[in-house]
């Protein structure tokens, strides 16, 4: 075993573990991020279409362009770039953790870190979280899995294919199939409302009339070796309605029925998750419940923009080089999801500097209110004209914004949206 | 000119992807080819609506097959947004090639296509990493590299 | 030509294979499907039973017992998982506390290992996760939890490793007798010829005892859904949890398996077809509340897939193990549903038995080797022994799997021993059994299968011939 000594380890090479690892290093740590890939790069790598970088660059990227404005500099800043490695475990020492690193080219590597930062992304829900019925045949996949073998292996993975829930990364996919040869038999999508952007569902599913099945399940996939149908079925009273069941012959049926955060080897390592996000919970300065451990970007929650994600991975770094530093914990005041809020991440405030909130919305809804209220007393109003669960809502507090709590407050913060 | 950008008289409802409202736009193309756009709050829309009907364009962004068994595709765009009706033609001459690697990011694999550049939008084989500090390749001992200690 | 052509390599044929590999004969394993254990025994519920379910009268109660006993033993040679974990059966009433009563009873005769009745505190002490509603039940120590697909392989390959000849993709089609011997023609047109045969066809044992002109009879097919919950799932089990059992089936059961997860079922659906493992959303659900009854905490969020096996049945349900009295030289293993997989070690000795006084000759081979070579898995060794590993292939610290820890090392190990296909390598690594259920492993693996066999990536399936993964490349002609 090989052992190492390091101020900083970085759990992923994606987006937000390079935004990190380069903020980091900025600050004079010495940092090392370790990916389980063979490049660095992270998910941005199979997300070939345009859409990335408007905030953070002003420009309309694709995510592998995205990546590379920080894979090239995270190359020549002297960051210690470990591919092909997977962290198995993240343990406790007397000042810090440690965290075990197995690759084929080093085999088992065990890092004393001061500092960790997890950037491990999401995995995609999949056919058994959502229990689909039917057979097992092969031709049923997600929609990220669908992605990596068509943008990045170069395969065809079907010739018909329905694809199940109408976010964006199944309307990506359905136009990205179609441009690769298959047929798009239909898109079905459990809520009445699609819950992919406008844009996707124009430029992905109109411009190909491809049918979108608002309020329908797939209630079985046919076929024994390979996918040969499914069976859709319109919701009635929250229930398929079975004889308005119809079959739509198909070979390949994609899933893109959301995401989870990655957080398996966090909870292994005790950091305490908070179940309405599936990610860490966080501070003021994204650093979870377990000291030292820091969490930033998908594995933290499901992020919509990975702009925001870059925000949120140097910010989490900037805190994470502060605790570095012994830099000295400021006062916090815990931020709770208040009225129509899904979730807020990070789940504290620091009123005596910037803090930006990323939050989500349980309804559909224009002409919105944001509020924010301490003790019930309202403190900070936003209009939003649209709120949608499927899109996030950022929103600042400027330092003083908010009353340092003293000694004896039992003061939260509550967002809601009206 | 492809017949998918001849303007017909008739009436399109059309979702505008503008901005987040996304308004529901009536787009009205008279026997003359005059055309209105109705139903948009703000001049970003009636644009929009406009040009959809007129002479609606895409980026189009796509694989292309190369001549590697590691790296068999290799991601493209166009640098600006082509005719909507040339868009299956772009991808099947895309299809058609096989690239030679390596390639950079932002490199030109097509200088014209109906006006817009088509660049790999991926430097393929990725960059080599750097040694900083950073473990030899397998057959180096661990003892070679600075700051590593071997366990006893 | 063999000496004894067993058909169907399923958890029955591949232990008798073994069995017969001791001694000095040609041994044919002839199974239809592209790999071992794809049949029925891929869908076994894992569980080793103990003993108090069958009536004494039956010959399943007598091979459940002795097969029971052969387990520990097994492990040491073959090195599966497998784990005594006991078996707890909950009663919820006064009424049913009498059928635990019967069974008790059977148990004993049947001569079940420390088979005991608990009242309710002793049950929830040794099964905490119970409802609090139980009024007490049944404790046999001797029940335990195996991955059964690992138990197959292990045996097919000790049989194999002792000079037994595997034939996958081979599906006997027809059979005559020439003189002293059997021919049996394969779908592909290939043909084999042996002095006995031995069927253990599963679900096909009807139609092959037919095509030998051997005993008339039907097998039927009854369904069995089972759900998966995670690893990290609330509130799992220690003991293998059985209600009080119904007419023809043991109930819905809540067995801790032995690689961590949580398996819900099987139901029992009669009148399927043969070709019908489809599940259901009604069976979901009603699993799902009949588990919960007993095990409180089991949520539906926690599922992480769900599969359904069909049990090969005979009328009478037990077991058909047996000389055919209308063929010569035939030997029927029929109608081996629950405790097929318990007994398998008794059945296999039931068969040798049966060849000897059919008049095959049995001489010892002196060189038979008990033991396979131990499979090495990464994540079964400490990071510390893990670098004795490694220095010997760095393919063991190259994970493919993130959710079970499956390393390159041991993906290119179970293709090299023959499993070629996604399911196969899943079956012996659990490659793809975890949490993201192969979203982030399916291309590495497909990639090694590419590499090791060197079959173009469009040609590599899920489970065998019209299961492949892709259609195509792009570029390519469609």
């Amino acid at each position: 075993m090989i052992r190492r000594a390091i101020d900083a380890v970085v759990v992923g090479g994606g987006s937000a573990g390079l935004a990190a690892a380069l903020r980091l290093r900025e600050s004079g740590a010495t940092v090392a991020v370790v990916e389980r890939e063979p490049f660095l790069g992270g998910i941005l790598l199979q997300c070939i279409h345009t859409g990335f970088g408007l905030h953070e660059f002003g420009e309309d990227l694709t995510g592998p362009e995205y990546a590379e404005r920080f894979i090239r500099p995270a190359l020549s800043a002297g960051i210690e770039i470990f591919l092909d490695a997977t962290v198995t475990e993240i343990g406790e020492e007397l000042e810090g953790r440690s965290v075990t690193v197995l690759s084929r080219s080093l085999g088992v590597v065990r890092f004393s870190a001061r500092v960790v930062v997890l950037a491990m992304g999401c995995r995609e829900r999949n056919r058994g979280n959502v229990a689909i019925a039917g057979t097992r045949p092969a031709g049923v996949l997600t929609a990220g899995l669908a992605q990596r073998l068509v943008n990045i292996e170069g395969c065809v993975p079907g010739k018909n294919v329905v694809i199940v829930g109408s976010g964006d990364i199944g309307l990506i996919m359905a136009r990205r199939l179609t441009f690769v040869g298959c047929t798009v038999r239909a898109v079905v999508e459990i809520q009445d409302y699609p819950s992919g952007s406008a844009r996707n569902i124009a430029q992905c599913l109109n411009d190909y009339s491809i049918p979108l099945h608002l309020g329908h399940v797939v209630t079985r996939i046919e076929g024994r070796d390979r996918v040969e149908a499914v069976r859709v079925a319109p919701l009635e009273d929250g229930n398929p309605s079975p004889n308005r069941e119809f079959r739509i012959p198909c070979d390949t049926v994609l899933l893109s029925v959301g995401l989870i955060p990655e957080n398996e080897l966090s909870r292994a390592a005790g950091v305490p998750i908070n179940e309405g996000t599936a990610g860490p919970w966080v501070d003021a300065d994204l650093m979870t419940g377990a000291r030292g451990i820091f969490a930033c970007g998908n594995v933290l929650h499901v992020h919509d923009l990975v702009d925001f994600v870059t925000e949120e991975a140097r910010r989490c770094a900037e805190r994470a080089a502060v605790y570095l530093e012994g830099g000295a914990r400021e006062p916090m005041i815990p931020v709770n999801a208040g009225a129509n809020v899904r979730c807020v991440v990070p789940n504290a405030c620091a009123p005596g500097r910037q803090n930006v909130f990323y939050l989500r919305s349980l309804v559909v809804k224009n002409d919105a209110l944001l509020e924010l209220r301490v003790g019930g007393q309202k403190i900070r109003t936003k209009k939003l004209a649209h709120v949608q669960p499927s899109e996030m809502i950022r929103f600042g507090l400027e330092p003083g914004a908010i009353q340092e709590p003293d000694s004896d407050t039992g003061r939260v913060i509550e967002v809601a949206i009206r | 000119m492809s017949a998918d950008n001849a303007i017909r008289p008739g009436r399109v409802e059309l979702v505008c992807i503008a901005c987040p409202l996304a308004c529901r736009l009536t787009v009205t193309t008279s026997l003359r080819g005059d055309v209105t756009v109705t139903g948009n709050l703000c001049v970003r829309g009636e644009a929009y609506g406009s040009e959809e009907v007129r002479a609606p364009k895409r980026i189009l962004t796509a694989v292309v097959p190369t001549d590697s068994a590691q790296f068999p595709c290799a991601p493209v765009r166009t640098d600006t947004a082509i005719s909507r009706g040339l868009v299956k033609r772009l991808l099947s001459e895309l299809y058609g090639l096989r690239i030679a690697l390596p390639v950079r990011q932002g490199q030109v694999l097509m200088e014209d296509f109906d006006g817009a550049r088509v660049v790999f939008t991926r430097t393929l084989p990725p960059d080599e990493i750097p040694s900083v500090g950073k473990p030899g390749a397998e057959s180096e001992g661990h003892n070679k590299i600075a700051g590593l200690e071997q366990a006893p | 030509m063999y000496d004894v052509a067993i058909i169907g390599a399923g958890v029955s044929g591949a232990a008798i294979a073994r069995r017969l590999s001791r001694y000095r004969l040609r041994v044919a394993l002839l199974e239809r499907c592209v790999d071992v254990s794809f049949g029925v025994s891929k869908a076994n519920s894992g569980i080793i039973h103990a003993g108090f379910h069958h009536s004494p009268s039956s010959l399943k109660a007598r091979l459940e017992i002795e097969g029971n006993r052969a387990f520990d033993g097994l492990q040491a040679e073959l090195g599966f998982p497998f784990r005594r974990a006991g078996i707890v059966v909950a009663a919820f009433s006064v009424e049913e506390m009498k059928t635990v009563e019967r069974l008790y009873a059977q148990g004993v005769e049947n001569g079940a290992p420390d088979i005991q009745i608990v009242g309710r505190d002793r049950l929830l002490a040794l099964e905490p996760a119970l409802s609090r509603d139980v009024v007490g039940g049944l404790f046999a120590p001797s029940g335990g939890i195996i991955e059964p697909y690992r138990f197959v392989f292990a045996l097919a390959e000790s049989a194999a490793a002792n000079g037994v000849r595997l034939f996958t993709g081979w599906e006997a089609v027809g059979a005559h007798r020439q003189g002293d011997e059997w021919r049996i023609v394969s779908a592909a047109g290939e043909e084999l010829a042996a002095r006995w045969v031995v069927n253990a066809a599963g679900l096909r044992a009807d139609g092959v005892s037919a095509m030998f002109g051997a005993e008339q009879f039907t097998i039927l097919p009854r369904k069995g859904e089972e759900f998966i919950l995670d690893k990290g799932s609330a509130g799992p089990p220690s003991r293998v949890i059985f209600p009080v059992p119904a007419r023809t089936s043991k109930g819905v059961l809540v067995i801790p398996t032995v690689e961590g997860t949580v398996m819900l079922g099987p139901t029992a659906d009669e009148g399927g077809d043969k070709e019908d493992t489809t599940t259901t959303p009604e069976n979901l659900d009603r699993v799902f509340r009949l588990a919960s009854q007993m095990v409180p905490r089991i949520s539906k969020r926690d599922i992480i897939t769900s599969f359904a096996g069909l049990r090969p049945t005979l009328p009478g349900d037990d077991f058909m193990i047996e000389l055919s009295r209308a063929a010569p030289c035939f030997v029927q293993v029929a109608g081996i549903q629950s405790p097929g997989l318990t007994a398998s070690p008794a059945i296999a000795e039931r068969v040798k038995d049966l060849l000897k006084s059919g008049g095959l000759e049995l001489r010892e081979k002196t060189e038979w080797q008990p033991g396979i070579p131990r499979v090495n898995r990464t994540r079964d060794h400490a990071p510390r022994e893990l670098d004795r590993l490694v220095a010997r292939d760095p393919a063991y610290a190259h994970l493919v799997c993130r959710c079970e820890g499956v390393s390159e090392a041991e993906v290119v190990e179970a293709i090299r021993k023959g499993h070629t296909t996604l399911d196969g390598i899943k079956y012996y690594t659990r490659a793809g059994m975890g949490r993201c259920q192969g979203g982030f492993c399916t291309y590495r693996i497909m990639h090694l299968v590419a590499r090791e066999t060197g079959l173009p990536l469009e040609r590599i399936t899920k489970h065998g011939p019209g299961s492949e993964l892709v259609l195509g490349r792009i570029g390519s002609p469609p």
